[in-house]
């Protein structure tokens, strides 16, 4: 008898899938319109997540990683009081969990003079062969060169900086700071390289050195103030929670990006929130699309309605066969939404979108010209879902009216 | 209640019901008591808006009545609830329409079928019974044409297989053979006969057509919603209009611009002495 239901149910089903055979116009307006509407949703979050990786990924590449570990404090306090004396063994945690891409730091504040002027600067001392691994600095340096690991002295400052000092590369620049005991400090550093990524932190207010001289400067010898790691985003909650058990006791903070600079995430958020209204719309004109269309097709077949009544066909059935349609008209629409969306994501995801051409410069904002849209699937989950469940939405109002039909009025009337 | 013969089949006693035609009652039927037995062949005969389709909608559970007693086979189809008279309809009434009303995207044999999956049969088991009750409307090359790919008198003899092919101890036809030509209409009633012969099913025809009313074993004359005699006889119009028509037969927007409309005084309800001119 159950076999015999599930029969009679996929019989249902089949007289309502031939019902859109049998309109093929209007079956495949309907289910374009919907697959239209996800193309451009999944186009938009495909963009919306290439922007979103590009800039962040910039934003971490330009010089703060995904990651850092600091002494308790530092972030909020940076003081040469609170360093990593044991800096070993931080390296020996990180390499535990397989982690190479890492680099040591010391920061420190000082005042760069030249001839002309001073200007305040946070001078950072960075070891020049581990920072390329971490950060794209050194592809961010417009004229002269990165640090070399023999260096001694030498100095990079962003393009504002040295405009400010009036300096130019080979000149001298003067740092005056503190050392380790709040003895004031003067040394003499050669300009090596100017950076010019157009990124407002990087070309003001910052002076880098190699992380040995600073370190004698200040006399700090073997001590770093920070640990600024590179990993992708997938692994960082994992690592993140390793790192705060196998380093718990010692005082130290492991922060990821988005706690030291929450504000880039808020704005991810918002931005999400915005596409989310957006679906909401889509699915808002989903829903009207394919409700108007069941009702013209309910109108169209009331007297078909009221013979299968009349026959025997329940008002349940009825109902469902209307549910079917509305449900598989979603099906094709998804379906030919998701292969539309995913060639336009294919497509612009080789050859890019050119955001140049609308923003002028988009350095300011960590956003590369180039932007290569992405599809992520859980974006993708939920759109399809919210379009399938909007056409389930869409077929259960005009099934209940056509279960409310009386036989002898709708195939009078039909 | 009434004493039903073994034999009965289809009985209904002082069946009344009225339709609003706008603002203005209309009484289909006025206390019709009819008795049909089983196997009989009878037609119900009369003009238009005589009562024809009402009383095969009543009998068949399409429609309910203001009034009075259907019992087909024992039970009293008007005390029903809608889906215990679905139940009822696709076990023991066939159904053949003027407009012959098949699945417009099944096949014929598919249509056929429908109604016997519908009683929960196989797949299969359904297409056997509906090839079979195709070749007894001889019909049965013509199974995988869809309705459109079929003529007039195809598709109502495809509406008899499907009507028979739940073995239905009743057959209703609402004018079967009003939409087809005499010579098809003449082949339909003639199997119908023939059908009727071998199976022993009741059928119960409403129509106008002289070859149907020439085939019947028992004519019913329909006027006005009575039963006569003869067309000669003179109906009597209902004792009163407000007692068979209820007002909840009216269409809703009927009732509302009934309810709103402002009521005039009538010369009897204004009282004397307050006329101007008494």
């Amino acid at each position: 008898m159950a076999d015999a239901k599930s029969q009679l149910n996929l019989h249902l089903a089949r007289v309502a899938l031939r019902n859109l055979l049998g309109h093929p116009r209007r079956t495949l307006l309907t289910s374009g319109a919907i697959a239209l509407g996800l193309a451009a949703l999944i186009f938009l979050w495909g963009f919306n997540e290439g922007l979103h990786r590009n800039m962040l990924g910039n934003f971490q590449n330009s010089i703060i990683g995904a990651l850092q570990i600091h002494r308790q404090g530092f972030f909020q306090h940076p003081d040469l009081s609170l360093t990593i004396t044991n800096p070993q063994r931080i390296s020996e945690t990180l390499q535990k969990h397989g982690v190479t891409r890492y680099s040591q730091r010391l920061d420190t504040f000082g005042l760069a003079a030249s001839d002309h002027t001073t200007q305040g600067v946070m001078l950072i001392g960075m070891d020049p062969l581990n920072e390329p691994k971490v950060t794209e600095l050194g592809r961010r340096i417009g004229i002269g060169r990165f640090l070399h690991p023999d260096d001694s002295y030498t100095l990079i400052l962003g393009a504002t900086t040295a405009n400010n000092l009036k300096v130019q590369l080979g000149d001298e620049v003067v740092m005056i700071g503190y050392d380790r005991y709040g003895a004031m400090i003067a040394e003499s550093f050669t300009l090596v390289g100017i950076i010019t990524s157009g990124e407002m932190g990087l070309d003001s207010g910052m002076a880098i050195t190699s992380l040995a001289t600073l370190q004698e400067m200040v006399d700090l010898q073997g001590q770093v103030t920070t640990f600024v790691i590179n990993v992708d985003e997938q692994t960082l909650p994992g690592l993140v929670s390793s790192l705060n058990v196998d380093l718990a006791g010692q005082q130290l903070e492991v922060m990821p990006w988005h706690t030291m600079f929450p504000v880039m995430k808020e704005w991810v958020t918002l931005h999400n929130g915005f596409l989310y209204l957006f679906l909401g719309i889509v699915l808002f004109i989903v829903l009207a699309g394919e409700l108007n269309t069941l009702l013209l097709s309910m109108l169209d077949r009331t007297r078909e309605f009221g013979v299968l009544m009349a026959i025997g066909t329940s008002r349940r059935q009825i109902a469902l066969l209307i549910v079917v349609e509305a449900v598989t008209i979603g099906i094709i629409g998804i379906l030919l939404g998701t292969l539309l969306g995913y060639l336009i994501i294919l497509l612009t995801g080789l050859i890019g979108i050119d955001l140049s051409i609308l923003l002028g410069s988009t350095s300011r904002f960590y956003v590369d010209p180039l932007i290569y849209p992405q599809l992520k699937l859980d974006h993708l989950g939920i759109t399809a879902s919210a379009i399938l469940m909007a056409s389930i939405l869409s077929g259960i109002y005009p099934a209940w009216r056509a279960s409310l039909l009386q036989p002898v009025e709708a195939i009078r009337n039909g | 209640m009434p004493e039903v013969n073994q034999s009965t089949i289809i009985q209904t006693r002082d069946l009344h019901k009225c339709y609003w035609v706008g603002s203005m009652p209309y009484p289909a039927l006025n206390g019709i008591d009819l008795e049909i037995h089983k196997g009989e062949f009878v037609v119900l005969a009369g003009r238009s808006g005589s009562g024809k389709s009402t009383l095969l909608n009543i009998v068949g559970g399409l429609e309910s009545a203001d009034r009075g007693e259907a019992r087909i086979l024992g039970e009293d189809i008007l005390k029903m609830g809608n889906s215990q008279r679905t139940g009822f309809r696709l076990a023991n009434i066939g159904f053949v329409f003027q407009a012959y009303n098949l699945i417009r995207v099944l096949s014929a044999r598919e249509n056929v079928a429908y109604v016997c999956q519908l009683q929960g049969k196989s797949k299969q088991e359904s297409l056997e019974i509906a090839n079979h009750w195709l070749h007894e409307v001889e019909i049965g090359h013509l199974g995988y044409r869809r309705p459109d790919q079929l003529s007039g008198g195809q598709q109502q003899r495809v509406a008899v297989a499907r009507a028979l092919a739940t073995e239905p101890k009743i057959i209703l036809a609402d004018e079967p053979t009003a939409n087809l030509d005499s010579t098809t209409g003449r082949h339909l009633i003639e199997l119908m006969q023939r059908l009727n012969q071998s199976l022993g099913t009741t059928f119960l025809i409403s129509s106008h057509d002289p070859d149907v009313k020439q085939a019947a074993s028992r004519l019913i004359k329909l006027s006005d919603g009575f039963i006569v005699n003869s067309w000669d006889e003179e109906t009597k119009p209902p004792v009163s209009l407000a007692v068979t028509c209820p007002i909840r037969n009216r269409p809703f927007g009927e009732r509302l611009r009934h309810f709103f409309k402002p009521r005039r005084k009538t010369d009897q309800q204004t009282k004397p002495g307050t006329s101007r001119h008494s």
